[in-house]
């Protein structure tokens, strides 16, 4: 064992007196602490955490709340708008038998009328004449009706099957037997020229012309908005479009508030769209006239959807269809 | 228990003459520069006295001391710092001499082992301390510990051709 060998070079193993003086002086100098910036930082972050949480908190929950509004206005799940107005009608098979004749008929208000929100009426089916009937002689439609096809041959020959320039705002034949044809407000010509266009088109020069708020285009689109709308809220209605009044016409089965909001916003002005309510007149609740009649986009001349079975009602000379039963 | 938080003064002076010799010794081993182990000296011990560690005993403290020499040691040598701004050429560092050329061999032979072996060749000759101490301040087991003295002997016998470090 080397103790002493050890001993001695640990004996001399000693820092230099700088060191030992310079420790020293550090040592005596004031003491310094270390800043725990770390700490500081930390405490700060928690402090300004903690500050903004309420306000994070309050900006969060308004974020929110406008992004569920807006997700509502998308999904339609609660409208910003208004009901539509409507129109109510006690039986509607009566009311279909009413005021879908190829005629035009445009006597609705001899009726007895119902008052529905939004101030329209409509005719109660209850005319000065019981059933619809008709008495006098009729005017011969043929010429009026081979004019329109004339016309509706020459759209498809220039513009295709279904297919309608942007002035048509649709046709009808009044009660004279006269083709009357709309020209769309926004479309109407400076000149005559498109009238006696239309009339050599239609092959008769009594023809006549009208106006309408839209075109047939714009209320063909419409009606597929309307029933689209419709469709997602799961209704069952008919719609068509009533070329002699420029309008959308829907049925539906009862009063909803939701489909009533969509058409709001779909016809804010109320002056498009003519929905019309089936009220129930009769306790038989089987009664068929009372189910919604799903009603095709097939267009006719003076406004005449197709009725439920599929049939059209355009029958010549039929100035008026009698309701059954 | 009692503990011993450090005071400056006198106190401080006590603890740095008592424990000098093995700080500044095991800086030595770790760094084999006298400048160098100036400086972790000086660090050592004004660690000790700035962080106002309170120390349950003197085992501790002692413990405390050796483990903070090594860390300090290491982080001398290792830094990068010092190794790029200061030129070898312009280094203070005068090698480490004995009073007996001896010594001086021994040492020389100490300092050509691997630093595994290095430190716990000189806490157990040089410092005297037990293997269980050794252990705590290098963060070793003592098993470890014991067979790097036992390895470390064996590299100095071969260096020494005799029988300086015996078991």
């Amino acid at each position: 064992m080397n103790k002493e060998l050890f001993a001695s070079m640990r004996a001399q193993m000693v820092p230099s007196g700088e060191a030992r003086a310079a420790l020293e002086e550090k040592l005596a100098a004031p003491r310094k602490r270390r800043v725990p910036v770390a700490r500081y930082a930390a405490v700060a972050a928690c402090a300004a955490v903690i500050l903004a949480a309420p306000r994070a908190y309050n900006f969060i929950r308004d974020s929110r709340e406008v992004s569920i509004d807006d997700n509502f206005h998308r999904d339609a799940v609660i409208e910003p708008f208004e009901p539509h107005s409507y129109v109510l009608a006690d039986d509607l098979a009566c009311w279909l038998a009413e005021n879908t004749t190829a005629t035009g008929n445009t006597d609705a208000g001899k009726g007895d009328q119902e008052v529905a929100p939004g101030g329209l009426t409509v005719n109660t089916g209850e005319t000065e004449m019981p059933g619809g009937a008709y008495i006098g002689e009729a005017p011969d439609q043929g010429e009026a009706i081979m004019a329109y096809q004339n016309l509706m041959a020459r759209f498809e020959a220039d513009y295709g099957p279904n297919q309608y320039p942007e002035w048509y705002g649709g046709a009808y034949i009044d009660e004279y037997a006269a083709l009357v044809v709309n020209i769309a407000e926004d479309e109407e010509p400076e000149g005559k020229e498109l009238y006696f266009q239309i009339q050599e088109w239609a092959g008769s020069d009594r023809v006549c012309f009208g106006s309408s708020r839209k075109s047939l285009n714009q209320l063909r689109q419409l009606q597929a908005e309307v029933m689209e709308a419709m469709e997602e809220l799961g209704l069952t209605v008919g719609c068509g479009i009533n070329e002699e009044t420029g309008q959308v016409e829907l049925t539906l089965p009862e009063a909803n508030e939701r489909a009533l909001r969509q058409l709001t916003g779909l016809d804010p002005e109320g002056t498009d769209i003519l929905v019309i309510v089936a009220r129930t007149a009769t306790t038989d609740a089987e009664e068929p006239a009372l189910v919604a009649p799903s009603v095709s986009q097939t267009i006719q001349p003076g406004g005449t959807p197709e009725v439920p079975d599929g049939s059209v009602v355009d029958e010549d000379g039929v100035i008026a269809w009698e309701p059954q039963g | 228990m009692r503990n011993q938080p450090q005071r400056a003064g006198g106190e401080m002076e006590e603890l740095i003459d008592r424990y000098q010799n093995m700080v500044y010794g095991l800086a030595l081993a770790r760094t084999n520069s006298p400048a160098d182990a100036d400086d972790v000296f000086q660090e050592v011990f004004l660690a000790c006295f700035q962080s106002g560690k309170v120390f349950r005993d003197e085992e501790h403290r002692k413990a405390w001391l050796l483990r903070t020499t090594v860390n300090i040691s290491r982080r001398v040598t290792a830094s990068t710092w010092r190794r790029k701004t200061v030129p070898l050429s312009e280094r203070e560092d005068v090698p480490v001499l004995f009073r007996d050329p001896e010594e001086n061999l021994v040492w020389e032979a100490v300092q050509a082992l691997d630093e595994a072996y290095r430190l716990p060749i000189y806490l157990f000759y040089f410092q005297e301390l037990s293997t269980a101490e050794i252990a705590k301040a290098l963060s070793l087991r003592p098993g470890t510990v014991r067979m790097r003295l036992s390895r470390g002997r064996d590299m100095l016998r071969e260096a020494l051709k005799g029988d300086f470090f015996d078991e």
